[in-house]
């Protein structure tokens, strides 16, 4: 809609109450400064990312060797990992590639885990193959004797003897968990499970 | 005195027990012996080199720790940073990552660790797209490998 020509100044340098007419062209002004704003807001926002796309490319970070990544990780995903220290890790080696590799190399970061019994059940496979990414370094494995106590009498209730099973054959046949490395917290779980020391 | 040439070429004269934390320094010195000549360091500017100095100067006179710490030794103390090292590493990003690179380069470890272990702290408990944004990294990953990656490691994440 075209307004003829108003001379506002008046308007802009008082406190002069505007006619109707006035008020009207006063309100196609600041639509139309409105969508200038925005369009430019667009603009603006067009080129930070782009600016941010750039200024990655002379991010620091992508200097850091991966033997040093993987010692930042090391600190950032300290002991035995329990959920939240397996979250941690997951989401340092979910950045980037660089980074998935990067913790990868740092077998170490792969080598301990805080587990729930049932994980035995129905992850088995994940739980040996997050251990493999630990190659040939010793493993350990903390089970959570609180969730055995979840299912009182672990060894004589069905569900626990499953979870037993699991247990079993991590220690039997998975990749290289040395018996010292296994710590129960408590221990008679283990002696009820695959007999007396 | 010991003099470091930095690689935009500025010249520094240093106590000798105060740059002998630096292994790589301590083992060109046992090994070159006496000289005049510069040690070039042309992995580390000028103003890197005077950060890495006010660490030295500061535990001049403190024993060297014995060796590396071994990542397997790394417990919940982990990210324990001393107040006064928690001071010195308050630098920007391209500065801390600069210390990292030379304290690396220069093989010292305990300043090393400090580094590694600040960059640890930064990142404890964000998500990889809170990582990322941090240190201004892009996601090359394509959206199946990242759901692949997910997809194997669901249980992780499970309490």
């Amino acid at each position: 809609m075209a307004y003829p020509f108003s001379d506002l100044s008046r308007l802009l340098d008082s406190n002069i109450l505007p006619n109707s007419f006035e008020a009207q062209c006063v309100q196609h002004i600041v639509s139309k400064l409105c969508g200038q704003i925005s369009e430019l807001q667009s603009q603006l926002e067009r080129l930070q990312q782009q600016m941010q796309r750039h200024t990655a490319i002379l991010s620091p970070i992508r200097r850091v060797p991966p033997e040093i990544l993987g010692r930042i990780f090391a600190f950032a995903s300290p002991g035995r990992l329990d959920d939240v220290g397996r979250s941690d890790l997951l989401n340092l080696s979910l950045v980037c590639r660089g980074w998935r590799d990067a913790s990868l190399l740092e077998h170490q970061l792969w080598s301990s885990l805080r587990i729930k019994p049932s994980h035995l059940d129905w992850a088995y496979g994940d739980v040996v193959a997050w251990f493999r990414r630990s190659g040939a370094l010793p493993k350990a494995v903390d089970v959570d004797a609180e969730s055995w106590d979840e299912c009182h009498a672990p060894i004589v209730s069905r569900g626990c003897q499953l979870v037993g099973a699991g247990l079993v054959k991590l220690l039997s046949e998975g990749p290289g968990i040395p018996p010292s490395g296994t710590e129960l917290l408590k221990s008679e779980l283990l002696h009820a499970l695959v007999g007396p020391p | 005195m010991v003099l470091l040439l930095t690689s935009d070429n500025e010249m520094f004269s240093v106590a000798e027990d105060v740059i002998k934390r630096s292994a790589y320094i301590k083992n060109m010195l046992e090994d070159v012996g006496e000289s005049d000549l510069p040690i070039p360091l042309p992995n580390v500017e000028s103003n890197v080199l005077v950060k890495i100095l006010e660490y030295c100067e500061h535990y001049r006179g403190e024993p060297l720790p014995a060796s590396d710490v071994d990542p397997a030794e790394i417990g919940d103390r982990s990210l324990d940073i001393a107040d006064w090292d928690q001071k010195y590493m308050a630098v920007d990003q391209e500065m801390l990552f600069e210390i990292i690179l030379a304290a690396n380069y220069l093989d010292i470890k305990s300043l090393l660790d400090v580094g590694c272990k600040t960059v640890a702290k930064m990142m404890k408990g964000k998500s990889s797209e809170e990582i990322r944004t941090l240190f201004n990294i892009a996601n090359d990953f394509t959206p199946e490998e990242e759901a692949q990656i997910r997809k194997e490691n669901a249980w992780a994440e499970c309490r």
